[in-house]
C-alpha cells in the first residue's frame, strides 16, 4: 500500500465526464486516494487541459456532448503516447473495446464503475506510465550519453578504434581516418591486422587468442609503442593504449592511438644530442664540471677528472669537497676564496696545483661560468679545468732556454741590438745596455738613430745593401765605425731571419774598439815615426853637408886675412846656411803635428810630389830616375799627413826595391768615380805567393832591424779609411805597381765616420 | 919612382883624392889639405874618381882616397869596393854625413881604414889624412908596418 501511494502520490489525473454526479463522485474518490484531480465536462476542454498540463492519467467518458470519445482518446494519445487513458462507458461492446484499445486506451471500465477497480486500474496506469516515462528518460539519457561519447570520440585528436572480441573493427573516429588514411566504411567490419605491418599480425592474433583463453592481458591496460601501417603503405611509429570491457554483447577492445613520429624524432634528436654531449664530455681531456652556486653539490663531472685528479667520479659525487681537498695546501686558500666569490660573477680563472693520490703534482687552470635562469638568477655554475702541467713545464723550459740565451748574449764580447723595420730597437743585450744606456727602458722601444750616431738615411742604405748582398761574405765584412761619448765602436750589420716571415729585422753587433783604435793610432804613429826615422837619416845626411861647409869655411876664416878670400868664404857660409834652412823647412813641413791636421781638399798629384821630395833625400835613392805623369784629377777630402804617409811609404818601398837603380814612375788619373794614383818601380818585384800577405802588419821581407813591417799595413788602413782601395801588380824581376784609388763622390761627406 | 911634390917647407906630403858630390864640402877640405901641404885631386863622383886614377899618360899616384859614400851615379860603396879591388895599396877613408854602424862594419871588412863623419873638423881631418898618407908612403918605400 505504501509503495503504491509513493508512486501515485501527487500524480495528476484528468477526469472527463459530462454527468455531474459521476464526475463529482470520481473526483472525491481520486482525491481521497491522494490524486490531484482536474475535471472537465467535454472533449474540447479535455484536449485544451491536456495540452497545457501534463497529466499522469486521464479518466475518459466515451459519451461526451461535443466530440466523440474515441477522437478525444486518439488526440490524447497523439499528444502524449505514454498518457494512460482509462475509458469509462455505459455501452460496452467488444468492438468499441477493441477499438479503444487500438486507439491506445489503457483500460476499459464500465459504468457504473467499481471504485476499487477504478483506483486499482488508475494505480496500475500511473505506475506503468511512470515506468514508461522513466524508460523514456533512460532511453533519452542513453542516447544523449551515446551522442556525447560519439562526439568525444569523433572529436578526439587521438585515433580511437573499437573492436569486438574477434578483433574486428566496430568503431573508427575521424582522427583514425586521418592517421591511417582509411574512411570509416573501409575499416568497419575489417580486422585490426589491416592497420599493422605484416610482421606484427601473427603476434597480434596470438595475443587476442591468449587473452580469450587465459584472460591475462599482455598489453591490455598498458601503453605500448608499436608500428602502424597506413593506407598508402607507409609505416609509422605509434603509441597505443589498449583497454577492454565486457558487456552483455561480449568482450570489446578499445584502443587509443597516437602518431608519435614527431615525438620519436624529438626523442631521437634528444638522444643524439645527449650522445654528442656525452661523447664530448667523456672524451675531452679537460674536466667539464657543473655545480650549484653554493658549491655543495656536484651536478656533473666529466671523465677527465679521473684521468687528471687520479680519483673516481663517484668519489667526487659522493663528496663534492674532495675537489678542493686535492688542491695543494699552498694554493688552497686563494682558490677557496676565489671559488666562493668569483664564480658567480663569472670572473673565476685560477691556476693552482693539485696533489694526486700517488703524490704527483699537476698544474690546473680552472675557469667557471655562471648559468642563469629566466629571472636572471644564477642557478648553476659550469666550469672547465685543464691540466696545464705540460704547458707549465714548457714555460719553464722556455724560461730556462731564454735565460741560457740571455746568459750567452750577455757574455758575448759584442753588444747586440736588434732593430725592426721602423728602426725601433726591439732587443738589446747586456753589453749594449752598458754601452748605450743603463736599463732596458733606456734603449728598447727607442729609435736606433737616437741611440747611435747613424742617420736614418744611412741606416736604410746599409740595410738595403745587406739585403741585396747575395751571401753574407764573412771574409769581407762590411764594418764601419762610430763614436759615442768619446768611445769608438766598430759595428757590423747582420740580417735577422725569423720563421714567421712577417718581421724583417736587422741586427747590429758592436764592439768597443776604443783601445784598439788607440793602439792602432799609436802603431800608426810608431810607423810614422819609423818612416820618419828613414827620412831623418836622409835629412841628417843632407844637413851634414852644409854643416861641413860652414864649419870648414869658418875654420879657414880664422886663419885667413885676405879680405877677398874672407868675403868669399863668408858667402859660402851664407849659402850653406840657406841650404840648411831649406832642408829644415821641408822636413818640418812634413813632420807637422797631426793633431792640428784637419780634413782638407787634397790634390793627389801635389801630395805625391811632396812625398817624393822627402824620400829623395834618403841615401837609398841613389840614381833612381823619376818619371811623373800627373793628370788633372778631382780633389778628395782627407787628412794631409795621412795621404802623405801613404805616398811616402809607397815611394820609399819602391825606392828600396830598386836599390838605387831603376825608374820610379808616379802618376795620377781619373777612373770612373774614383781618383787613381800609381807608384811603379823597376825593382825585384814581389813573389806571387807573398802578394796576399804584404798588407799584413809586421810582414816584411827585410832583415830584422830594417823596417818595422808596418808600412804597407798602415798604407792599407789609411786607404780604406777613406773608402779607397789599393791594388798591387807585380812581376818578379820586372817591377811592381801599386794603385791607390779613392772615391771622390763619397769622399765629400765621409759617411762612415761621424765626427764628435 | 915618381918625383914627389914637396911643400914649401920641403916636407914630403902626399896626394889626396877627394870624392864628394857637394862643392860646399869639397871646398873647405881642399883648402885645408892644400894649406897643410897636400896635393888635392877632386872628383864629383865615383866615375870621375876612377877616371882620374886611371888617367892614361899619368897614372895618378894617390896616397889616400877620401870618399863620400852617398852619391848619385855610382853609389859610394860601390866606388869604395872598386878602389879596394883595383888599388888595394891606396888607403881609403870614408867620409859620410850619416853614421851607420852596420855600414861602418861592412866597410871596415872591405878594407876601409877609417871612417869620418861630417861635419869633420880640420884637425881631425888632417890627423887622419896624415896618418894614412904616411902609411902609404911607408908601404911605397917598402917598409912593412
Amino acid at each position: 500500500m505504501t509503495t503504491a501511494t509513493t508512486i501515485t502520490q501527487g500524480s495528476t489525473v484528468l477526469v472527463v465526464e459530462d454527468t455531474q454526479d459521476t464526475r463529482e463522485a470520481l473526483c472525491d474518490l481520486l482525491g481521497h486516494h491522494g490524486y490531484r484531480v482536474d475535471a472537465v465536462q467535454d472533449g474540447l476542454s479535455a484536449l485544451r487541459q491536456a495540452s497545457q498540463i501534463r497529466y499522469d492519467a486521464v479518466v475518459l467518458d466515451m459519451r461526451l456532448p461535443d466530440i466523440d470519445g474515441l477522437s478525444v482518446l486518439k488526440t490524447l494519445v497523439e499528444l502524449d503516447a505514454t498518457l494512460p487513458v482509462i475509458v469509462l462507458t455505459a455501452y460496452v461492446s467488444s468492438e468499441s473495446k477493441i477499438g479503444s484499445f487500438r486507439k491506445g486506451a489503457f483500460a476499459y471500465l464500465p459504468k457504473p464503475y467499481n471504485p476499487e477497480e477504478m483506483t486499482a486500474t488508475l494505480r496500475r496506469a500511473i505506475a506503468v506510465r511512470t515506468l514508461t516515462v522513466n524508460a523514456e528518460h533512460a532511453r533519452l539519457a542513453l542516447r544523449e550519453s551515446e551522442e556525447r561519447f560519439r562526439s568525444v570520440v569523433q572529436s578526439a585528436t587521438d585515433a580511437i578504434v573499437l573492436a569486438d572480441h574477434r578483433g574486428i573493427i566496430i568503431s573508427w573516429n575521424g582522427s583514425a581516418e586521418r592517421l591511417f588514411g582509411y574512411l570509416e566504411e573501409e575499416v568497419l567490419g575489417q580486422p585490426l591486422t589491416m592497420l599493422m605491418p605484416d610482421r606484427y599480425r601473427k603476434a597480434h592474433q596470438g595475443g587476442i587468442q591468449r587473452f580469450h583463453s587465459t584472460g591475462t592481458p599482455h598489453v591490455i591496460g598498458k601503453t605500448v609503442e608499436l608500428c602502424g601501417l597506413r593506407k598508402d603503405g607507409r609505416e609509422f611509429p605509434l603509441e597505443l593504449s589498449l583497454a577492454t570491457w565486457k558487456s552483455a554483447q561480449g568482450t570489446f577492445f578499445s584502443g587509443i592511438i597516437r602518431d608519435i613520429t614527431e615525438r620519436k624524432r624529438a626523442e631521437e634528436a634528444l638522444r643524439e644530442s645527449q650522445e654528442r654531449f656525452s661523447q664530448l664530455a667523456e672524451n675531452i681531456q679537460e674536466v667539464f664540471w657543473m655545480t650549484d652556486p653554493r658549491k655543495t653539490q656536484m651536478l656533473y663531472v666529466s671523465r677527465g677528472y679521473e684521468e687528471i685528479w687520479g680519483r673516481t667520479r663517484e668519489s667526487l659525487y659522493a663528496s663534492p669537497r674532495s675537489w678542493l681537498e686535492a688542491i695543494h695546501p699552498d694554493d688552497l686558500p686563494k682558490v677557496l676564496e676565489s671559488a666562493l666569490t668569483k664564480q658567480v660573477d663569472g670572473d673565476y680563472d685560477e691556476v693552482y696545483r693539485i696533489v694526486r693520490p700517488d703524490g704527483e703534482i699537476r698544474w690546473i687552470q680552472d675557469q667557471a661560468f655562471p648559468i642563469r635562469d629566466e629571472s636572471g638568477t644564477v642557478y648553476r655554475i659550469a666550469g672547465i679545468a685543464a691540466d696545464i702541467t705540460a704547458h707549465k713545464q714548457a714555460q719553464e723550459a722556455l724560461r730556462s732556454a731564454y735565460d741560457k740565451i740571455e746568459t750567452i748574449l750577455a757574455s758575448l764580447p759584442g753588444a747586440i741590438l736588434i732593430v725592426d723595420e721602423s728602426r725601433k730597437v726591439v732587443y738589446a743585450n747586456l753589453l749594449a745596455l752598458t754601452y748605450f744606456g743603463n736599463e732596458p727602458a733606456a734603449i728598447v722601444g727607442r729609435s736606433l738613430c737616437s741611440i747611435v750616431p747613424l742617420t736614418p738615411a744611412h741606416w736604410v742604405r746599409m740595410v738595403e745593401a745587406l739585403r741585396g748582398a747575395p751571401v753574407l761574405d764573412a771574409s769581407q765584412p762590411q764594418e764601419s765605425e762610430f763614436e759615442v761619448q768619446k768611445r769608438v765602436y766598430r759595428y757590423r750589420l747582420f740580417p735577422v731571419t725569423s720563421r714567421n716571415s712577417g718581421s724583417n729585422q736587422t741586427g747590429l753587433i758592436i764592439w768597443d774598439v776604443t783601445e784598439q783604435k788607440h793602439l792602432q793610432e799609436r802603431l800608426v804613429q810608431t810607423e810614422k815615426l819609423a818612416s820618419l826615422g828613414t827620412l831623418v837619416s836622409g835629412v841628417a845626411h843632407e844637413i851634414n853637408n852644409p854643416v861641413q861647409g860652414i864649419m870648414g869655411m869658418a875654420e879657414l876664416l880664422l886663419e885667413e886675412d885676405d879680405r877677398q878670400k874672407v868675403k868669399e868664404y863668408v858667402r859660402d857660409i851664407a849659402a850653406s846656411s840657406a841650404h840648411i834652412a831649406t832642408i829644415v823647412r821641408d822636413f818640418a813641413s812634413y813632420a807637422r803635428a797631426s793633431a792640428r791636421d784637419e780634413m782638407t781638399t787634397i790634390a793627389l798629384g801635389e801630395r805625391m810630389a811632396e812625398a817624393l821630395k822627402m824620400v829623395h833625400r834618403c841615401p837609398q835613392f841613389g840614381r833612381v830616375k823619376v818619371v811623373t805623369a800627373f793628370r788633372p784629377v778631382p780633389t778628395i777630402l782627407a787628412r794631409r799627413t795621412e795621404i802623405d804617409q801613404i805616398f811616402v811609404n809607397l815611394i820609399n818601398n819602391a825606392v828600396q826595391a830598386m836599390e838605387g837603380n831603376g825608374q820610379l814612375t808616379l802618376a795620377t788619373y781619373a777612373d770612373g768615380d774614383t781618383v787613381a794614383a800609381t807608384i811603379t818601380d823597376t825593382g825585384c818585384g814581389i813573389p806571387k805567393s807573398l802578394l796576399s800577405q804584404i798588407f799584413d802588419p809586421f810582414f816584411t821581407t827585410k832583415d830584422p832591424g830594417k823596417g818595422t813591417g808596418l808600412g804597407l799595413s798602415v798604407v792599407h788602413k789609411l786607404v780604406t779609411k777613406y773608402g779607397g782601395t789599393i791594388n798591387v801588380d807585380s812581376e818578379e824581376g820586372i817591377g811592381t805597381t801599386f794603385t791607390v784609388r779613392f772615391p771622390f763622390e763619397a769622399s765629400s761627406g765621409q759617411s762612415t765616420i761621424m765626427e764628435v | 919612382m915618381e918625383p914627389r911634390m914637396h911643400n914649401a917647407e920641403g916636407e914630403r906630403k902626399g896626394r889626396v883624392l877627394i870624392v864628394d858630390d857637394e862643392a860646399q864640402v869639397r871646398k873647405p877640405i881642399c883648402l885645408y889639405l892644400t894649406k897643410a901641404g897636400y896635393e888635392v885631386v877632386e872628383a864629383e863622383d865615383g866615375s870621375q874618381a876612377i877616371k882620374s886614377l886611371n888617367s892614361a899618360d899619368n897614372p895618378l899616384m894617390v896616397d889616400t882616397i877620401l870618399c863620400d859614400i852617398r852619391m848619385p851615379k855610382i853609389n859610394g860603396t860601390e866606388a869604395v869596393a872598386y878602389f879596394r879591388t883595383q888599388y888595394p895599396g891606396i888607403p881609403v877613408v870614408v867620409l859620410t854625413g850619416y853614421p851607420d854602424v852596420d855600414m861602418a862594419v861592412s866597410l871596415m871588412k872591405q878594407g876601409v881604414v877609417d871612417y869620418l863623419v861630417k861635419p869633420v873638423s880640420k884637425e881631425e881631418l888632417l890627423t887622419v889624412i896624415h896618418r894614412n898618407v904616411n902609411r902609404h908612403t911607408l908601404f911605397a918605400e917598402g917598409f912593412t908596418v
